[in-house]
């Protein structure tokens, strides 16, 4: 019976200053659902003396003026606050203290609203937050759309050179820049039309901080089933805000490639062609 | 009297108003519970994660059903942080009178009946709290 065995295995204590390597041996010793070839260890420690080091870090105004770009001055504080090692007004009394002005932390704090936001949503929702909120406004219905990501996306073996990158960083790393994820996220629903909830649970396995309220939500916005349009980009969008490390040469970025009024006739052949207004996105 | 802070995922830190809500002495756990992180499917990275937050808290960590854990400590109360996660809710729920769910420290107030259908309608009326320090209150 379960609560015996619970009483004869014992408490397990950790410390601090355990290596790494013991603690990923522990955690696949306690968690006999991870599969042999699962192996990344995130570059990103767990716990109150790194989210600390990121706290210190942070530069509203840098923030501000480059958070849209996938190497702008981001905190990476989310897997902290995920799981609650950092709380929205801890962040948000350290942003706030960190300008002369507060206008100048309002785009940040924002941010961090945008979670509290999700996280209001989620309380009403509960199981709900797996449905689609609304129907599609792409012109298809739910079952135009694949129920499973295909291997070469689990595998980061589009093709798409960015987006191999994108879904690479997400399996090794366990983060990626919040523009990165919508990126992605339109690649999976609109270029490849496979269902939001497929690439909601990929990305809930991998992401540090991941968490059912600002991710499916997130996915919900981009496929359309939470706003009001779909979020699309196209190769230009991309190369704007990608800085050097993302491969975003043309050749190998084809399927991107194209102008919004293009790309619109090509993704959603079903919707009048009309000159669109892509959503911006909210990094 | 027998207290346990029950901590879980969504709330790894010792500062946490959780721990000053229960007694002193109370004994702290988490619970390993490798159904659920199977429901989860988390990887081994998130795994990882959490478990290096943990080695900053001392706490115990206990394996198994986490309905079951719960049971077995024969606690007399129970506190725990709120939390949005079905099965930590359904497990809170099952616990009845004896569990304490502690709230943390409100993020903003917005009046009730707040538009939420999308976000600017909710930062409209979030925002002037959500730009006071908390040491001022909103």
């Amino acid at each position: 019976m379960a609560i015996s065995s619970n009483i004869r295995r014992g408490p397990i204590r950790l410390t601090p200053d355990m290596d790494r390597a013991a603690i990923a041996a522990l955690a696949r010793t306690l968690s006999p659902h991870l599969r042999d070839d699962d192996r990344y260890v995130s570059e990103t420690r767990g716990g109150r003396a790194e989210a600390n080091v990121r706290l210190a870090a942070i530069d509203p105004v840098a923030y501000g003026r480059t958070r849209n770009h996938l190497d702008g001055a981001v905190t990476q504080l989310s897997s902290f606050i995920t799981h609650g090692v950092v709380s929205l007004p801890d962040v948000r009394d350290r942003v706030l203290g960190a300008v002369d002005d507060p206008a100048e932390a309002q785009k940040m704090v924002q941010q961090l609203a945008w979670r509290d936001y999700w996280q209001r949503l989620y309380r009403s929702l509960g199981a709900g937050i797996w449905d689609d909120l609304e129907p599609y406004k792409t012109g298809f219905e739910p079952s135009d759309y694949a129920d499973d990501l295909p291997d070469d996306i689990k595998n980061a073996q589009t093709g798409v050179a960015a987006m191999d990158h994108f879904i690479s960083e997400l399996l090794t790393t366990g983060w990626m820049h919040n523009h990165a994820r919508l990126y992605l996220a339109s690649y999976i629903c609109h270029f490849r039309r496979i269902k939001w909830q497929a690439g909601a649970r990929f990305f809930l396995t991998h992401l540090l901080d991941g968490d059912p309220a600002s991710n499916n939500l997130s996915w919900q916005w981009v496929a359309s089933t939470f706003s009001h349009k779909p979020y699309y980009f196209n190769l230009d969008n991309l190369q704007r805000f990608a800085g050097d490390n993302v491969d975003t040469a043309y050749h190998r970025n084809k399927l991107l490639s194209g102008s919004y009024e293009d790309l619109h006739l090509r993704l959603f052949p079903n919707l009048p062609p009309i000159v669109p207004q892509p959503n911006k996105a909210k990094t | 009297m027998s207290a346990v802070i029950w901590v879980h995922a969504d709330a790894l830190s010792r500062r946490h108003p959780v721990f000053t809500a229960a007694p002193d002495d109370a004994r702290v756990i988490y619970i390993w519970d490798a159904d659920d992180l199977a429901r989860r499917n988390w990887s081994l990275k998130r795994c990882v994660f959490v478990l290096e937050c943990l080695a900053e808290m001392d706490v115990e960590i206990l394996q198994g059903r986490t309905a079951n854990v719960l049971k077995s400590l024969e606690a007399d109360r129970i506190f725990t942080a709120s939390t949005l996660d079905p099965a930590s809710l359904k497990a809170i729920d099952e616990l009845g009178d004896i569990v304490t769910v502690v709230q943390p420290d409100p993020f903003v107030t917005v009046p009730d009946g707040t538009d939420m259908g999308r976000f600017f309608r909710y930062w409209n009326k979030a925002k002037r709290s959500a730009m006071q320090p908390t040491s001022e209150g909103p």
